[in-house]
């Protein structure tokens, strides 16, 4: 994990699933906090590593956006593989996911 | 291989989980249908039985029983035609459906016993003529249908323009019962080709918020296929349809029907209709709201829908609320009761947990020990004087004994169950017998042994089965002697005293006394000249091979049946009495003990001898009358109680103790199912907890005793059996008068 201006980078290898979730979530976290609140910063992530990626791991890339788009901050595709590319666009989020989302109001987060 | 061994292991206990299952559901199914017979509009039980059919399907699947599958998607096509309000539910229907559930369960009982994979050919041949039935059932009903959801019947027919609209919502245990969404999409794939798929995000929380488990996913599909048709991508997601929210839309759905779709996924949420609708509009809906009334204009051109997509929220014209309001409150009555419906379920599976007989048997057994053993050391915190041990041994008693009532509870279930059995039962055999009979459950939930409920399902068939066949009349027969021409069969159960009642009772011709008498005498079970009671005329339909009815039918009048009944029920230590009024019905009485392994009791002793008497029979003790305290020699007599004659038996008598009589001895008044009785004793030694423990092979037929149980201190006392013992004595007693020596053959201790 390097940090390049405000842009900190996660790398995420082996399983990205229901198995694995809960730890990732919490290396999301980490990483969340490392790179503090200030607007506009960015968390890339490194997918290529990635052996598998179910709907629970997209839901927790989701979930990441969410949580940076509430701080005004966004989410990058540092790479990425052939199999991640495929159930990102399976599920209609190939772009999509890597998308600016709107600033939330607040309330949104719990 | 151990592995392959322990696989085949692991599936065929799955596999009998399954059939147990569905032998739950084919109950309930028939359940259903019943209840659909008597109110045919109730959507919830439409949607019971519908789901019930599904799952058997779903799970007959996994298990690769082909022919049950393939019967029952017959089955659940019709009821979801009837679901959809497509066809109504009729007399016809019903039959079929009824059949239908008869057929599932051969073809379970065919899988049962391994038969599956040669298949019956005369299965087989019910199994198309009942197909071929609902499919004709259906069938007639076919333009109605088309004309309601014109895509789903033509699709087959003429190729479909456009795409289909599938709209998904996961429930949050999705992912946590290993549904993926996203292989349910990969296999949608193969099918036809998935034009957009949008993956919503709006549910799923930030990250410091969300549980990595619930799923919050949703989407929208539009899919595009040649010759794919509603059935078939609804069993893309069938495995789904507990776990997510799905709709489906034709390619040339009515607007009504997206209207429906986006106030039962948004609701009144504006912000939510808005961003459905952009989505929508992104992937290409060309909305078809343009068919509503001119006032709708805005919504005519995407570009105008992303306009009200962000800046206003739609504001559907007053016209088209009418027709919302009718669709989607149909919808909505439908839908929530869906969700409720499989919440439910899975709240039973939650709440309920398989465990095998044996486990609890072990459980009691050992409970029953710790009683023993936590009597036995209250007698020595009693013996030792030590109030503090005295405290914590009463403290362990009171917790022994919750423990007790906790692990019996366990074996209890409610006879309901057994009772629902009989609506069909009902319905079937007065069909048959052409004659019109309500069945009326009572006490359904009064609870006995897992283990008696099971035992009891036969005789109560026979009774039942008796009463409509002999007690009630015809419609006819019964409006001539001016009485309702529906006849009235009630199942009633109840507790009493440690007992549990259940009856039977009809509103039928009642037992002719005349006829039985003759028969009897005819047999030679009686003699001609011999008196006898109401009550002893009515005992004799329990004689093997007893029948007085002129015609034989091919439910009862072989004469096989009652005998088996009285016998059954004997063997369950219970007693059956009949009650019968001529022209006005019959009752039979069922009377079964809990037997349960653990009974409270009374203690008492006659010399060194311990005797345990279950408390539930114990009305009250007095002081030995002056009558029996005359030492004659009697075995038993009467006394007089408050001015009630009541009989005593003379337990040191009864059972041949010798032995020096005490100077004051008790009187136990214990309850029998022939009145009050007084049991004379030497000491009380008031209410005890014990193990019931049955008596070994040898001494199992002792008349008077119901088993043994060992006490605190290690030593064993007998636990009488008071009609048993009762019953021999009054024989005892007249055997005593006529040949004028005494002589009682009770077991001695």
């Amino acid at each position: 994990m390097g940090t390049t201006g405000t842009t900190r980078t996660l790398r995420l290898e082996g399983e990205l699933t229901i198995q694995t979730a809960a730890d990732w979530q919490l290396a999301l976290l980490t990483s969340l906090n490392e790179l503090g609140d200030a607007p506009g910063a960015c968390l890339a992530l490194d997918l290529a590593p990635l052996a598998t990626l179910d709907s629970a791991g997209v839901q927790l890339l989701l979930a990441t956006r969410r949580s940076l788009a509430a701080r005004g901050q966004s989410m990058q595709r540092a790479a990425s593989n052939r199999g991640v590319d495929d159930v990102l666009d399976t599920l209609g989020l190939g772009d999509a996911l890597w998308a600016a989302l709107p600033v939330e109001p607040e309330g949104v987060l719990a | 291989m151990t592995t392959r061994h322990d696989d085949d292991e692991i599936l065929a206990a799955a596999r009998a989980g399954f059939l147990e299952e569905a032998d739950e559901l084919l109950s309930q199914f028939e359940q259903c249908l019943l209840g659909l017979e008597t109110d045919p509009h109730d959507a919830e039980v439409i949607n019971a039985a519908f789901r019930a059919a599904h799952t058997i399907k779903g799970t007959a699947g996994l298990f690769g029983c082909d022919a049950v599958v393939g019967f029952t998607h017959e089955v659940e096509t019709l009821l979801e035609a009837v679901r959809a309000g497509h066809l109504a539910v009729d007399e016809p229907l019903i039959a079929a459906l009824l059949q239908s559930r008869d057929q599932m369960e051969r073809l379970l009982d065919e899988v049962r016993a391994g038969r599956s994979d040669t298949p019956d050919p005369e299965l087989d041949a019910i199994s198309r003529d009942l197909g071929a039935q609902l499919r004709a059932l259906l069938g007639l009903e076919a333009p109605a249908q088309q004309a309601h959801t014109s895509g789903a019947g033509t699709a087959a027919a003429a190729p479909v323009g456009g795409s289909w609209q599938i709209s998904l919502r996961f429930r949050l245990d999705a992912l946590r019962n290993g549904l993926d969404p996203l292989s349910f999409i990969r296999y949608l794939a193969t099918l036809g080709t998935v034009e957009h798929v949008t993956t919503l995000d709006e549910r799923v929380p930030g990250l410091d918020a969300l549980d990595a488990e619930d799923c919050h996913l949703g989407f929208e599909l539009r899919f595009a296929s040649d010759d794919a048709d509603r059935a078939m991508i609804e069993q893309v997601f069938e495995f789904l349809i507990d776990d997510c929210d799905l709709t489906i839309l034709e390619p040339d759905a009515p607007a009504a029907r997206w209207d429906a779709l986006l106030r039962q996924r948004c609701g009144d949420d504006d912000e939510a209709r808005a961003r459905l609708l952009a989505t929508w509009a992104a992937q290409g809906v060309a909305l078809p709201m343009r068919a509503a009334p001119a006032a709708d204009a805005a919504l005519e051109r995407p570009a105008d829908v992303e306009a009200t997509a962000t800046s206003e929220p739609l504001a559907p014209p007053a016209a088209q609320i009418e027709r919302r309001a009718a669709e989607s409150g149909e919808r909505r009555r439908n839908e929530p009761e869906r969700r409720a419906g499989s919440k439910d379920r899975r709240g039973d599976d939650a709440r309920f947990l398989r465990v095998s007989a044996d486990k609890l048997d072990r459980l009691i057994d050992l409970i029953g020990e710790l009683v023993i053993a936590g009597s036995g050391a209250q007698l020595v915190a009693q013996r030792e004087a030590s109030p503090a041990f005295l405290e914590a041994a009463q403290r362990i008693h009171d917790l022994v004994q919750e423990a007790r009532d906790g692990a019996l509870s366990l074996r209890m279930v409610p006879i309901g169950e057994t009772f629902a059995r009989f609506q069909r039962v009902v319905r079937d055999v007065s069909k048959g017998l052409g004659k019109d009979v309500e069945l009326e459950i009572t006490g359904g939930d009064t609870e006995l042994d897992k283990s008696m409920v099971e035992a009891i399902a036969d005789p109560l068939m026979h009774l039942v089965r008796n009463s409509l066949d002999h007690g009630i009349e015809s419609a006819e027969d019964r409006q001539l002697t001016g009485k309702s021409p529906r006849g009235r069969l009630a199942l009633n159960a109840y507790h009493e005293s440690g007992l549990i009642v259940i009856e039977v009772s009809d509103d039928g011709r009642g037992l002719p006394r005349e006829r039985i008498l003759a028969k009897a005498i005819e047999r030679g079970l009686v003699s001609a000249d011999q008196p006898m009671t109401d009550a002893e005329v009515n005992q004799l339909i329990f004689a093997p091979g007893f029948s007085t009815a002129e015609k034989v039918t091919d439910l009862s009048g072989r004469g096989v049946g009652m005998d088996v009944v009285k016998r059954n029920i004997d063997s369950l230590r219970g007693q059956i009495h009949i009650a019968s009024t001529p022209g006005a019905g019959t009752t039979m009485q069922i009377r079964l003990p809990l037997t349960l392994a653990i009974i409270d009791g009374f203690l008492t002793t006659v010399g060194e001898v311990h005797y345990v008497v279950p408390l539930e029979g114990v009305v009250e003790c007095i002081e030995t009358p002056p009558a029996c305290k005359s030492d004659d020699g009697r075995l038993s007599g009467c006394f007089d109680l408050r001015g009630e004659v009541l009989p005593y038996v003379d337990l040191r008598r009864a059972f041949r103790q010798d032995g020096e009589r005490p100077a004051r001895q008790s009187m136990l008044l214990v309850r029998t199912p022939t009145g009050k009785v007084g049991l004379l004793v030497d000491r009380l030694l008031g209410e005890h907890q014990t193990v019931l423990k049955p008596l070994g092979r040898v001494f199992q037929h002792l008349p008077g005793i119901a088993g043994s149980t060992v006490l605190g201190s290690g030593e064993v006392a007998l636990v009488l059996d008071l009609p048993s013992l009762v019953g021999h004595a009054a024989i005892s007693h007249a055997a005593l008068r006529r040949q004028g020596h005494a002589g009682l053959r009770l077991a001695t201790a």
